[in-house]
């Protein structure tokens, strides 16, 4: 029998080690990620992902997160920062108010989401914000509610693409009679 | 070289096969692509629905924030929702019709690794019935318009079996260099479907079991080195996403996580047909009854001896209010699959007879004529006005339907009279045993599509010869197959029927 070659086995061992090494050299400590995430000088891509790692890194809900941190965030100047404080990364560290119901929404996004619109009309980042948090997958304990439909992307794209939205009347209509579909609690796949 | 490979004795030794018929092949897969293209021109605009809406909610979270979620209840691998965020990055919403677009040309990739099945196990005429079959497929074709992985995944999946399959063929006419080569590339594919879908991570190692058996008359070690390495290249492939999840969650996860959901969804009282369950809202709209109250309840109902409890506190007892809740305290998905796998067995075995008759309505589920290109007529959710659902309605659901039923026939004749041993019959077989198996946990019309081209091939094998093998073990298993599957059809019977109707539009 003749002998075979091992060269791709080492060769791809090789490449998975010094993957391995790569990454660990650029790990983030979790201390390191909180500092990052509460530090108003570090970038918004910074503080994104800083954030996005200390919210799932964590095994139990941590108010430094669900409070302190998305009230860090919704405050900010940058529109991006405080839609981050929308997903599910940190509505899931929500910390509820004693007697809330079980499925109540993260209190501090749906204060944000739901305050009196400025000037009377939707801001680009106010529509981002409504399916940042509201078409969200995992339910209405984290803020989810109803899948997206294809007119909230659209607008969600627009937003971003500097496009007009259409006028609040128009935006309101469509936000009701979407509030008045039935939740299906028994989500179709 | 292994001359007793039991190919040999059956067919022509993969080394003397003529040439692949490439023209052909070529030809059937323009013909199959532009028909495909047809039918994405004629459905849109389209517009996006269940798991369709959480994929594009990931990707505009990917385009805006620039990270990559997981859902709370599964985390999902990151291929499909990156796909479509670079989609709608460069061309607006209009993206999800260019990755629609991108999807219709991929589906070549199916039908030409299709047709090189057929090729490869029976002939050149079967493999252009097999492409004709597969150019026809429209459960198969209609998920190139739909916002669902399955042609991306399929795309990757079935090349890696070809060259799984040609792998084991080289190294048995003792092409070393090639096979490794094949094997090779082989997992790098394997790999990269598993970043479409989680539903290769097991695949994979049974594969390489099948592989190493064969190899073993080279000794331990040449079957260990054959057979280790798709696994190896799978492990390098998935790794950066692997370190990626490490580096966010401080585990270990790869591909994603959807075991502990499933399990929630399919391990639990209620019974749950994917197929029919999004047609509700549009039945109690036209004013029908709905199709669970429809279903023959011995393979729906709770278990005896459980008391239902509202558990969702809509003030109602109902089916849908679970055996056993969600695990609360994890607030990870990741972290909620051993406890939830816990209770559903829990719940398994406390109540054996309720675990058998609903295992046997999963399977009736995966087994159905049923299909999401049906289920998106029922629901209506293709434009009112187009040909796909005014005057062509009704020949396609009718195609639809009719496809799906031959090719699990003709398809279970071809496996079973047709198909001579050999690799391509042993990776079938794996292929056929995981999605069955798997589908006991949950199964819809959606979770036997990784086996559609593989019922295809079998069937062109079968119209292309006929039976080849009347050995009394294959007619006695093609008997009971087809038996089962009769069974297993009239287990959902009348949800299909209503389902049906409603695709056809006669209940309107």
């Amino acid at each position: 029998m003749k002998p075979r070659s091992w060269i791709p086995h080492v060769a791809l061992l090789a490449t998975a080690a010094v993957m391995v090494v790569v990454a660990a050299a650029k790990h983030t400590s979790t201390e390191e990620a909180l500092r990052i995430a509460f530090d108003g000088e570090a970038s918004t891509d910074e503080r994104l992902w800083a954030a996005h790692l200390a919210a799932n890194r964590a095994t139990t809900r941590e108010p430094r997160l669900g409070d302190a941190l998305v009230r860090s965030f919704l405050a900010a100047d940058d529109e991006r920062l405080r839609e981050g404080a929308l997903t599910i990364d940190l509505s899931r560290h929500a910390i509820h108010p004693p007697g809330t119901r079980p499925d109540a929404a993260p209190p501090l996004q749906s204060a944000y989401v739901y305050a009196a619109l400025e000037d009377g009309e939707y801001t680009p980042h106010r529509v981002r914000s409504r399916v940042l948090f509201r078409r969200k997958v995992g339910g209405s304990s984290v803020g989810g509610i109803r899948r997206m439909a294809l007119p909230e992307a659209r607008w969600f794209m627009d937003s971003l693409r500097g496009t007009p939205l259409p006028p609040r009347k128009e935006i309101d209509r469509y936000l009701i009679e979407r509030s008045r579909e039935p939740v299906n609690l028994r989500r179709p796949r | 070289m292994n001359p007793s490979a039991p190919d040999a004795g059956h067919t022509r030794p993969a080394s003397l096969l003529a040439r692949a018929p490439w023209k052909a092949i070529a030809i059937i897969a323009l013909a199959g692509v532009a028909l495909r293209g047809i039918l994405l021109w004629l459905v849109l605009p389209l517009d996006i629905q269940s798991d369709e809406a959480n994929y594009l909610y990931l990707a505009l979270v990917k385009e805006r924030l620039g990270i990559y979620l997981d859902q709370h209840r599964y985390f999902w691998p990151p291929g499909y929702p990156w796909l479509l965020s670079k989609s709608i990055h460069a061309f607006g919403i209009d993206g999800l019709n260019v990755l629609r677009g991108l999807q219709v040309a991929l589906s070549s990739v199916i039908g030409v690794t299709t047709m090189l099945f057929a090729w490869r196990l029976f002939s050149r005429r079967a493999a252009i019935v097999a492409g004709v079959l597969w150019a026809v497929d429209l459960p198969l074709g209609a998920y190139t318009h739909f916002l669902w992985t399955e042609t991306i995944f399929l795309s990757l999946l079935l090349p890696a079996l070809w060259h799984f399959v040609r792998a084991m063929d080289r190294a048995d006419e003792g092409s070393d260099r090639e096979a490794t080569l094949r094997l090779l590339l082989s997992g790098v594919l394997f790999g990269l479907a598993l970043y479409i879908k989680e539903y290769v991570l097991f695949l994979v190692p049974l594969l390489a079991v099948v592989l190493a058996l064969r190899s073993r008359s080279e000794g331990l070690g040449e079957a260990l080195r054959r057979a280790s390495l798709p696994v190896l290249a799978v492990a390098v492939v998935t790794l950066p996403w692997t370190l990626r999840n490490h580096e966010v969650y401080g585990r270990t996860v790869i591909g994603g996580a959807t075991l502990g959901e499933n399990v929630y969804v399919g391990l639990n009282a209620r019974s749950m047909n994917f197929d029919v369950l999004p047609l509700r809202k549009r039945r109690a709209d036209l004013g029908l009854p709905q199709i669970d109250t429809l279903a023959r309840s011995w393979f729906t109902e709770i278990p005896a001896g459980w008391t239902p409890e509202d558990r969702d506190g809509n003030g109602e007892v109902e089916i849908r209010d679970a055996g056993w809740d969600r695990e609360f305290e994890s607030i990870h998905a990741i972290d909620r699959h051993s406890s939830q796998l816990r209770e559903g067995l829990a719940f398994a075995v406390e109540h054996p007879a309720w675990t058998l008759r609903t295992r046997l309505k999963k399977w009736s589920e995966l087994v159905t004529p049923l299909s999401f290109f049906t289920r998106h007529q029922a629901m209506a959710m293709y434009p009112e006005g187009s040909v796909v659902a005014g005057a062509m309605r009704g020949p396609l659901v009718l195609l639809a339907l009719a496809i799906s039923t031959l090719t699990m026939v003709l398809g279970a004749a071809g496996y079973f009279l047709t198909l001579q041993r050999g690799p391509g019959r042993a990776v079938f077989t794996v292929l056929i045993g995981y999605v069955v198996l798997t589908s006991l946990l949950v199964a819809m019309s959606r979770f036997r599509v990784p086996l559609e081209p593989i019922l295809v091939v079998l069937t062109a094998g079968w119209l292309a010869h006929g039976p080849r093998d009347r050995s009394r073990p294959r007619v006695i298993g093609l008997a009971a197959t087809l038996l089962v599957l009769v069974g297993l059809w009239w287990i959902s019977w009348p949800e299909t029927v209503a389902a049906a109707q409603m695709a056809l539009g006669v209940t309107q």
